[in-house]
């Protein structure tokens, strides 16, 4: 048995599973939070959804059924939680979801937990203008360095169309950046 | 897509590729998150309904409609609650009735003289349609009229001067 397999048996025994899932959290707190800081932009929201998140993981391990990776599966939730919180908010605020977005990008100058140069700035607000699924791609990709087959997993996409989805949003915003 | 691909395909990405995202998180925020986390899982069970709620709730329905003992109301005591507010309904609806009544509308326009009735008319107090008008005198034959004395020839040319021929002929 395998030590994620090991996990996952302690995750679903009522005795030993607190325990299991603060292991658990240990191990994905950081990576799982950067995922979602990059879909959700504010530290505020990212921690709120991160929680979210766990909490939901914890709630439905009993149906994780080993299909894919557990990696994947919280990623999935992850990616999931992220979207549903950002259309969430959207809708609070009347507009749509790529005008929250790019309202999002626009005001991340004053936003005391961004300390990115001019560059990082006009990049924050050239990935804003993608369509939702191409940002998701461009950021697990260009920053994360994700690997395509486990991009496949999360996104539930052909590995085909991920590649594509890279290619169009790269000379987009290289497109963009290379104007300013 | 390799380093060297984006390199060709987006040197200015492949550039900044190096730098980070620019965001930051507060210090020691990763140490309290299990706890943090732990203790919304307890909020949220101390919310929540018990378990098997929802399976014994029509049993505990029945079992409170059979306990409790039905309530004797007195014949009299209902007759008076519902008569009373029809009563005083009743009362005011007679009153409204008589009034409106005893307002002869026919005195009223026979009292009026011709001349007031003229100057009402002229003062353009009068807004009829003209679907008004022929829904009341359906008998008129409106092809008599002589409109065209209305207009002399020199009105007629002076509009069909002012006008673009072209977006006449197209509107009409």
């Amino acid at each position: 048995m395998t030590s994620e397999q090991e996990l996952i048996a302690q995750l679903k025994n009522k005795q030993t599973q607190e325990n299991a899932f603060r292991i658990l959290m240990g191990q994905y707190k950081e990576r799982l939070y950067w995922h979602i800081r990059k879909i959700v932009v504010s530290h505020a929201d990212a921690d709120d959804v991160l929680q979210n998140t766990f909490v939901k993981i914890y709630r439905n391990i009993d149906k994780f059924k080993g299909e894919s990776k557990l990696y994947s599966w919280m990623y999935r939730i992850a990616t999931n939680e992220s979207i549903t919180f950002i259309n969430k908010r959207a809708k609070q605020n009347n507009v749509d979801i790529s005008e929250y977005q790019h309202n999002l990008a626009e005001t991340l100058q004053d936003d005391v937990h961004f300390s990115g140069s001019e560059i990082q700035l006009i990049l924050q607000k050239a990935i804003a203008t993608l369509p939702e699924k191409q940002q998701l791609v461009f950021k697990m990709k260009y920053f994360d360095e994700m690997k395509y087959n486990d991009m496949s997993e999360i996104l539930e996409t052909s590995v085909g169309a991920l590649k594509a989805s890279y290619f169009h949003a790269v000379k987009k915003i290289e497109k963009i950046i290379t104007a300013h | 897509m390799t380093r060297k691909e984006l390199k060709n395909i987006a040197p200015k990405l492949s550039e900044l590729k190096s730098m980070k995202t620019g965001f930051e998180i507060p210090n020691g925020y990763f140490d309290a998150l299990e706890d943090k986390v732990m203790s919304k899982l307890i909020t949220e069970d101390t919310n929540d309904i018990p378990e098997g709620y929802f399976d014994t709730i029509e049993d505990r329905v029945f079992e409170k409609i059979k306990n409790e003992e039905p309530k004797v109301i007195s014949l009299k005591n209902r007759f008076v609650k519902i008569a009373t507010p029809m009563a005083i309904a009743a009362s005011i609806l007679l009153l409204i009735t008589l009034q409106l009544f005893n307002t002869n509308q026919e005195d009223i326009f026979a009292n009026l003289e011709t001349s007031e009735i003229e100057t009402w008319i002229n003062n353009g107090d009068l807004d009829l349609s003209t679907f008004e008008i022929t829904s009341v005198y359906s008998d008129a034959n409106f092809e008599n009229l002589e409109l065209y004395d209305a207009y002399s020839d020199d009105d007629l040319m002076e509009y069909l001067g002012d006008i673009d021929l072209e977006s006449f002929i197209l509107t009409n």
